[in-house]
């Protein structure tokens, strides 16, 4: 019931964004700005960018408004804007391939000491992720970060089904190498023997 | 210890917590939201845009025919497709002297094991596949090498291969004579009718296996599914300078060898179908350049996105390329003779 409420909530203020009543817009920017920033951010590893490309992702969502017939789907809309803006830059070749420095800024070095070891092996990954290609990058942000289906993926990012998936598993074997050259970690070892204890 | 010890769900478990860790971590400055709302408020809205979409919408015709020199920039990109496979690809037939010669050559090169010449019928002409110098160019390029072939309805590797299964590949650094050894003893090999080869040559310090593939293939849609002999690759990577389509065909009179240069500038994508069809005659191939939407590439034609080049092998070592769509018929020639690849290239 809710969820019918809340899409009928939806509804109406898509009807009045497309209308061109720009308050209205500026409150979906407000509730949309802090997540499309972040998928942003998590693909570009570049404040920069990643605020460059949430701001024109939202110019040109306000410029096609009239186009989104489903209002449902405003979420899987923003994002497949901010995806193709950032595919575009990509090809124009504006965005540069995520540098591993800028995920250790995330890591923060200086505090190593005192990250626990769950940190350290999300720190690593985070390496991990920060040196893939953008592609693979973009589609495990929108797996397991957007939790979008396979389905939806291929909505919000015009790549075919069997080129998500090679992508897909592209990257967890490339993830899974590195976190293999890094080295055994505890806390994994643990996790992996809890498993196979069935604990 | 063992130092594999992750499975897929722990992978992604680990992957969806380093995701959420660092979204965390980040925000956007205060000041972006107020500039996106600067910047709203200079627009235009939707409504004069949308209404010159609308109007467009009716005119898409129109707006493919303002784009500039599009067929003529489609029919150039193919017939350098048609040159590159020319001045690329060899084919020596028994009984030429030169043929023997040049191989022998190439072979001196290549390997330091010893290779079974594959047994061929008598009746058939022999062909003896010659390893171009194009195709081992590692020395200067420093680069790796990913393959993998065709046999019936599945992309796998030859039997008793060193190297690994999934999406096949050298390992990451192989030696300049492995790549070599591994490409020729594939091509002897696998010369006799049945196999296709991709070879990608990516430029120095790109690792093949970190990095995502320069091709999309697709395993689920006709006509770049899993069938032998057809599927769909995308050049869209900028890091593979060379990607080359071998193909070998059998006539029946001889064994061709094509092969072709990466003809496409970076930022433009399109794909290639390589597709031999049932009522092809034999040595008959397609060729079929598909344009993705937002590619410049494109023509004005019936369907603007696409070209469709008929190969065909008229007499020994010489074919025509039927381009409908550009009403032009491309007449090329396999050599070996320096002096006409020499004018190819010019």
């Amino acid at each position: 019931m809710n969820e019918q409420r809340e899409q009928l909530v939806l509804g109406r203020s898509i009807r009045l964004c497309q209308e061109g009543n720009r308050d209205e817009f500026k409150a979906i920017v407000d509730a949309y700005s802090q997540r499309l920033y972040r998928i942003a951010w998590l693909i570009t590893r570049d404040h920069g960018l990643a605020e460059d490309a949430t701001q024109e992702s939202f110019i040109r969502a306000w410029q096609q408004i009239r186009s989104l017939s489903e209002p449902w789907k405003l979420t899987a809309w923003l994002t497949r804007i901010l995806i193709n803006y950032l595919k575009n830059q990509r090809r124009r070749n504006t965005v540069p391939t995520a540098k591993i420095e800028a995920a250790v800024n995330v890591a923060d070095p200086a505090r190593a000491d005192q990250q626990t070891l769950a940190a350290e092996t999300a720190s690593e990954m985070s390496l991990v992720i920060a040196g893939l290609p953008a592609d693979q990058r973009t589609v495990l942000v929108l797996r397991y970060f957007e939790e979008l289906s396979l389905e939806e993926i291929v909505e919000a990012t015009g790549w075919r089904l069997g080129t998500v998936k090679s992508r897909i598993h592209r990257a967890l074997r490339h993830a899974r190498r590195q976190m293999e050259r890094l080295g055994p970690n505890p806390l994994l070892q643990s996790r992996v023997e809890e498993e196979a204890t069935g604990g | 210890m063992d130092k594999s010890p992750m499975n897929d769900q722990q992978i992604e478990h680990l992957i969806q917590s380093s995701l959420f860790n660092d979204s965390a971590q980040v925000s956007p400055n205060s000041g972006t939201f107020f500039a996106i709302q600067d910047r709203l408020g200079e627009q235009k809205g939707p409504g004069m845009r949308q209404r010159v979409a609308d109007s467009l919408e009716n005119f898409s015709e129109a707006i493919w025919r303002i784009i500039p020199v599009s067929k003529q920039r489609m029919a150039q990109a193919l017939v350098l497709v048609a040159i590159a496979v020319v001045v690329g690809s060899f084919v020596a037939f028994a009984g030429s002297d030169d043929a023997v010669d040049s191989g022998s050559a190439a072979e001196a090169t290549a390997t330091t094991e010893p290779i079974t010449e594959p047994a061929v019928p008598e009746a058939t002409p022999i062909a003896k596949i010659i390893v171009p110098n194009d195709l081992t160019p590692f020395e200067e390029l420093e680069g790796s090498m990913m393959w993998g072939e065709w046999a019936g309805n599945n992309f796998v590797l030859p039997e008793n291969s060193v190297i690994q299964p999934d999406f096949a590949h050298l390992p990451y650094g192989s030696s300049i004579e492995k790549q070599n050894f591994m490409l020729e003893k594939l091509l002897k090999d696998f010369a006799f009718g049945s196999s296709r080869m991709q070879l990608l040559i990516y430029a120095p310090g790109v690792d093949p296996l970190a990095d995502s593939s320069p091709f999309d293939i697709d395993y689920e849609v006709d006509p770049g599914g899993n069938t032998a002999g057809s599927w769909t690759l995308s050049a869209n990577d900028p890091e593979v300078i060379i990607a080359e389509e071998i193909a070998f065909c059998d006539d029946g009179r001889g064994i061709y060898l094509q092969h072709s240069e990466k003809p496409v500038e970076v930022g433009e994508t399109f794909a290639w179908d390589v597709e031999a069809r049932p009522e092809d005659p034999p040595g008959d191939f397609h060729l079929i350049m598909t344009a993705e939407l937002d590619s410049p590439i494109t023509h004005d034609g019936p369907d603007p996105k696409r070209l469709d080049a008929q190969f065909t092998i008229t007499e020994v070592g010489v074919f025509t390329t039927k381009i409908e769509e550009a009403d032009t018929t491309v007449v090329g020639m396999f050599s070996i003779d320096p002096a006409v690849i020499a004018m190819c290239k010019n």
